[in-house]
């Protein structure tokens, strides 16, 4: 249990940083509204997903008395109509390529009668198929995506829509399907289908992960199944090979995909006793999964992004097992508490991977520590999954002593420990936004240096900047304390991460906002400039990974009277802390308590100062105690590094030895 | 800060609403025009909206809840547009009666959350505000939870300045049976029958009342016939009723002349009143097939008009009329409807329906709003319908979309009806935080001889120091209605503590804060269920064991 907790958080923030200079945080401007038309607000608008070079946005909504998806123009304000419903039949999931001209969505209308499969007379209603509409045509112009491999709509005598024994047909991910130059479309195949064998077959098992080139007419199987011996196959992973039908994310450049798998032993290796762990549990186990796109000449293989453990690490031994530490994995994905949904990575819900634009960073949302948090991994080759993955949110417990499912139910809490419920990373991997109602983000870095909400329940919009190493809260804006009505959700980036469009229900990030329903924003933030010049090298000739050398420290009163200090250190050395108060209204501040710890490499360090007991009798007294803690961390040959923070000490109750 | 965003955020919403008034006037036909907001730049909906009322076709009023976006108030027409007229006096289905060209009362919610009442739906309709010139003259209303409180009010009707009636709910029972009625003489409300002293000698049944009308000098009042109603002197149920305010028996029961097989019985709802001057029309749902019961008044009574309805039917059984308007100018009456099947709530998602009926009893054709040709989203059931002239009809529906029936007018540019109202007089209900009561700073008066036992003291005393206050410029406010702000400066480090109580009990309190000297801000949460009667502040000079 204890290497569960063990997050090389330092490693990866440091490779993350190479190359970019110091910055400051961004500055964001004022939000705007943009589902709505000319004459009124939309209905019930959602699931928005901002161009490449942040000049449109799709989203669904009702307008005009339609339920569709709409397009929006954001500096000429033109709204165009991507495909409305037919009757029932609800269409979802837009994704748009970097210029705005190609969406993606999942329909259950047959927008082309010619290439979409014939509704089986049993299955009613109508399957759902993945189209892409260009809208270059008026009206658009809609290809189907979920089709055959190798079949061609424009010139098949029969339809190349895939054949579905169920109506739960091809669903395409929000926001991440499609790559930047509209031609490459990821999807996951629901219902056993056509996909792998003959037209009209129903072979292919469901759950299946696929790619659709439109240039070439072909159907790529993403999710194939592993050979231990042979490595990847080309056959489908029978089980299925999706976890509870989250889609599956593309990468901008179109090279690469990621899904929340299941049935990991059979798409990516794991190790012997962990598979077996894994058969025993009773409920499903998933975990992030990503692959490069295959091709005739190369079957890279799929990876696991994160793993209760990691086999192909570096050092860990060909029959190694999760006893060997060379092979564990960022955390224990066993060891759930209460009832969960699931095992593995995320227990509860589900959510797809996002890629960054060549599909090397991963943005996941996963409570591997029981809560959702967001964490940031490096598929770059070579690393441990311990290395590649750095946490970038961390719940705390504001109430150790208390039974863990009593905290978290207590809504009191929420601001310690609520989950993460959505997020979404820009295309260059700088910024991930995410949103929250938790208030309290102890690990910095990434430093929150936003006000902390007043509200305690309000779901609110954050944005990390990977540069700058900052939190930014980005709802409601500098006019309100707290999003009022409604949270955030969706995040989506445009390709420099300088546009953000977004969900929300609350009514105060617009004045005038009255449609008392969910409304997508769009917010623009300025690009954080670089600090001084940059001392990187025009053509580096090798990329060092080397941390900035910097402290970033932060203080939390806990409730047995102590104060946490928690210091990111860049390396091996020793963080001493020192607390100072003054203890009478004449006095000159003295020194009430000390600590120190040391580091071999960069981490996060935490430090508890605790009061001497007639101190402590002075602050329960007092109804805590007012202290200045100065931080210092020193390393041999390297400059000192001091911070100063204000803390109090509150004592609630005296200690077993004070009571005698 | 957030009291300076809201009001910089109302002033943006102010001046898009005034600048713009709607989409432009296509006569012949009802159409949307509806106000726009700025911040987004397109029309939104005002809330709930309880009545629309014209003094003229290019001068009229109408009263919203609001929503999220929207103030809660009174918006004001000009002829051209819509555009905010007051922000006090909104309410939930509330009433306008006017009775002058500048001069009108709204039936409103309180204006400050009343103790005691946890649901909100408690504090609607139980207040009166007079505007007059341009401002909100006066405010009636009296707290929630005495003997006196105004009951809910559906129905207003004036014959002038000094004669108007606002009138709603059954009574109690004790001390009268009867409907809430209020009457303005130009001096003052009398409620009729009391609300405290024993009047049985007025007769009035004890049915709630739906709507009010003054027409050709005499004011009738329509009433909804529900189970528990108390009437023991009714033979048969009287759905109409003429006030004769003079009379020992002010409450006259009128009984319609129903059509074949049609009584009170089958009247589904209460009746409402249009009278365009010349016409009575009196209007409800129906138990039967025919959808709609229709009165008109002739010759001193009510006459049931038969309804003749096209193929197929437009009228359905339970048809619930939302709300009625004759056209001026013509036999037509305008009627908002809305079937019960349909819920008529805020979650209704279908189109308005509007019909008309003839003075011969001809109905049609359906109205559907808003019309396809609009490319508008539904904006919620049929409401409030107002016809100030011919061919110049508005109606509201429950989301509180604005459609017209006819164009443009000449803009009314009268001053008083161009201000933005932001103040309401305060009333008998207006709850008041107690002033803080600074404790007496003894510092300088420790050295005075406290103790006689102590031997006289030879030396003369120097004169004690004049006491000076630690905590000055004491300064309160309530913040979003239930957090005390109290900022105040302190000459010294101090202990400060801010304790409210009621009735000797403590119901809220800061913590003991020790604060340097300068400028502080402390905040405290009220209660409104317990809200003080008193409150303390204090303030020891940090070091010190006395002084309080």
């Amino acid at each position: 249990m204890s290497w569960r907790r063990a997050i090389l958080g330092g490693s990866l923030a440091a490779a993350l940083s190479v190359g970019v200079p110091a910055t400051a945080a961004a500055e964001f401007g004022p939000i705007e509204l943009v589902s709505k038309s000319g004459r009124e607000q939309a209905g019930a608008a959602s699931e928005p997903a901002i161009s490449a070079d942040g000049r449109f946005v799709t989203f669904r909504a009702t307008i005009g008395g339609r339920s569709a998806i709409f397009r929006r123009e954001l500096a000429g304000g033109g709204m165009r109509l991507v495909a409305e419903r037919v009757g029932a039949e609800a269409g979802g999931g837009p994704s748009i390529s970097a210029d705005g001209r190609y969406v993606a969505f999942t329909t259950a209308a047959s927008l082309d009668p010619t290439a979409d499969d014939p509704q089986p007379p049993a299955v009613a209603p109508k399957d759902s198929d993945v189209y892409v509409a260009d809208m270059a045509h008026a009206p658009p112009a809609y290809e189907i995506a979920s089709a055959r491999d190798g079949c061609n709509p424009a010139a098949s005598p029969v339809p190349c829509g895939l054949s579905y024994s169920s109506n739960d047909g091809s669903l395409a991910g929000v926001g991440i399907a499609l790559s930047a130059d509209g031609r490459r479309v990821a999807f996951v195949v629901n219902a056993r289908s056509d996909l792998t064998g003959a037209a009209g077959g129903a072979e292919t098992p469901p759950e299946q992960v696929a790619l659709r080139d439109l240039a070439t007419d072909s159907t790529i199987l993403i999710s194939t199944r592993r050979d231990p011996v042979t490595g990847m196959t080309e056959a489908p992973v029978e089980a299925g090979a999706v976890y509870d039908a989250s889609g599956a994310a593309l990468s901008a450049d179109g090279t690469t995909v990621a899904w929340l798998g299941e049935h990991i032993d059979e798409q990516a290796p794991m190790l012997s006793d962990e598979a077996a762990s894994v058969k025993a549990l009773g409920s499903p186990y998933n975990e992030p999964l990503w692959r490069r796109v295959p091709s005739a000449a190369d079957r890279p293989p799929t990876r696991r992004v994160v793993g209760g453990g990691d086999p192909i690490a570096p050092g860990c031994p060909r029959d190694g097992t999760l006893a060997d530490p060379a092979c564990q994995g960022p955390f224990n994905l066993f060891e759930r508490i209460g009832d969960v949904a699931a095992q593995g990575w995320l227990s509860q819900g589900s959510a797809a991977p996002r890629l960054s634009a060549d599909g090397e960073l991963v943005a996941l949302l996963g409570d591997p520590e029981e809560r959702a948090d967001v964490f940031l991994v490096d598929m770059k080759p070579g690393l441990s999954r311990r290395e590649a993955m750095r946490q970038l949110t961390r719940w705390t417990n504001p109430a150790p002593e208390l039974p863990l499912q009593s905290v978290f139910s207590n809504p009191a809490y929420a601001p310690f420990l609520a989950p993460i419920a959505d997020l979404g990373i820009s295309p260059d991997g700088r910024r991930i936004a995410y949103t929250t109602s938790r208030r309290f983000f102890p690990l910095a870095p990434p430093t929150l240096v936003s006000a902390q909400p007043a509200g305690l329940q309000s779901t609110e919009l954050y944005q990390i900047d990977l540069g700058s190493e900052t939190i930014e809260r980005v709802t409601p804006g500098p006019e309100a304390d707290v999003s009022l009505g409604g949270g955030a959700s969706a995040p989506s980036y445009s390709a420099d991460g300088r546009m953000l469009a977004f969900v929300s229900r609350a009514h105060n990030l617009v004045a005038g906002d009255a449609n008392e329903g969910n409304d997508v924003f769009v917010v623009e933030s300025t690009l954080p400039s670089p600090v001084g010049s940059s001392a990187v090298p025009a053509q580096p000739s090798r990329l060092v990974v080397r941390p900035r050398w910097r402290l970033a420290t932060r203080a939390v009163s806990r409730p047995d009277g102590t104060v946490r200090v928690i210091a990111s250190v860049p390396g091996a050395g020793t963080l001493r802390a020192k607390a100072s108060a003054q203890l009478g209204p004449r006095l000159l501040a003295r020194d009430v308590t000390a600590g120190r710890s040391r580091s071999r490499s960069a981490r996060v360090l935490r430090l508890d100062l605790r009061l001497p007991p007639r101190l402590r009798a002075m602050a329960r007294a007092r109804a805590g105690l007012s202290a200045s803690i100065r931080v210092s961390f020193a390393a041999p040959g390297r400059e000192q590094l001091r911070d100063e923070l204000p803390a109090r000490f509150r004592v609630h109750r005296a200690s077993e030895a004070e009571r005698r | 800060m957030r009291r300076a965003t809201v009001i910089a955020q109302l002033a943006i919403v102010l001046a898009i609403v005034a600048a713009a008034p709607g989409a432009p006037a296509a006569a012949a036909e009802w159409h949307s025009e509806q106000p726009t907001a700025a911040g987004i730049g397109v029309p939104v909906p005002l809330g709930p909206v309880g009545d629309i009322e014209f003094w003229a076709p290019n001068r009229g009023v109408l009263i919203t809840a609001g929503n999220e976006g929207m103030p809660a108030g009174v918006y004001a027409y000009d002829g051209i547009g819509w555009h905010l007229y007051s922000t006090v006096c909104g309410g939930h289905d509330g009433r306008i009666v006017w009775t002058g060209p500048t001069e009108f009362w709204t039936v409103s919610d309180y204006a400050t959350k009343q103790e005691g009442v946890e649901d909100e739906r408690l504090e609607q309709r139980r207040t009166l505000c007079h505007f007059r010139d341009g401002q909100v003259v006066a405010s009636h209303a009296e707290p929630f939870g005495t003997a006196e409180t105004y009951l809910p009010m559906s129905a207003a009707a004036c014959a002038g300045p000094s004669d108007c009636w606002f009138a709603g709910e059954r009574l109690p029972g004790d001390p009268n049976v009867g409907a809430f009625h209020l009457h303005w003489d130009g001096a003052s409300l009398t409620s009729i029958p009391s609300l405290t002293e024993a009047e049985p000698e007025l007769s009035d049944p004890g049915r709630s009342v739906e709507d009010l009308v003054f027409f050709q000098g005499g004011l009738f009042e329509s009433v909804r016939v529900d189970e528990g109603d108390q009437a023991p002197g009714e033979t048969e149920s009287s759905l109409i009723h003429r006030i004769e305010p003079s009379s020992a028996q002010p409450f006259v029961p009128l009984f319609p002349t129903y059509g074949p097989g049609a009584s009170a019985d089958t009247v589904f709802g209460g009746l409402r009143f249009t009278a365009d001057g010349s016409e009575l029309w009196a209007l409800a749902g129906s138990d039967r097939p025919e959808g709609l019961t229709a009165f008109h008044y002739a010759g001193g009574g009510f006459v049931q008009i038969p309804l003749t309805q096209p193929d197929p039917p437009l009228l359905k059984e339970k048809d619930s009329v939302e709300g009625v308007a004759a056209e001026p100018g013509s036999d037509r009456v305008w009627v908002g409807l809305c079937h019960v099947d349909d819920f008529c709530s805020p979650t209704y998602g279908g189109r308005a329906r509007l019909i008309s009926i003839r003075g011969d009893g001809s109905v049609g054709p359906e109205v559907a709003l808003p019309a396809s040709s609009e490319e508008l989203n539904n904006k919620g059931f049929a409401g409030p319908i107002a016809c100030p002239a011919a061919g110049q009809c508005w109606m509201a529906t429950s989301m509180g979309w604005l459609f017209h029936l006819g164009g443009s007018l000449p803009q009314d540019t009268d001053p008083a009806m161009h201000q933005l109202i932001s103040s309401r007089p305060c009333d008998n209900s207006c709850r008041s935080i107690p002033p803080v009561g600074i404790p007496v700073d003894d510092s300088g008066e420790l050295a005075a001889g406290v103790n006689p036992e102590l031997p006289p003291i030879e030396k003369r005393p120097k004169p004690p120091k004049p006491a000076r206050p630690i905590a000055f410029k004491v300064k309160q406010r309530v913040v979003d209605g239930t957090i005390l702000q109290l900022s105040f400066t302190l000459r010294t480090r101090a202990h400060v503590q801010l304790l409210a109580k009621r009735g000797g009990r403590t119901v809220a309190k800061t913590p003991s804060l020790t604060m340097d000297r300068g400028r502080h801000r402390l905040r405290l949460r009220l209660d409104p269920k317990r809200w003080p009667t008193d409150l303390k502040f204090k303030v020891r000079a940090a070091g010190r064991r006395s002084g309080k």
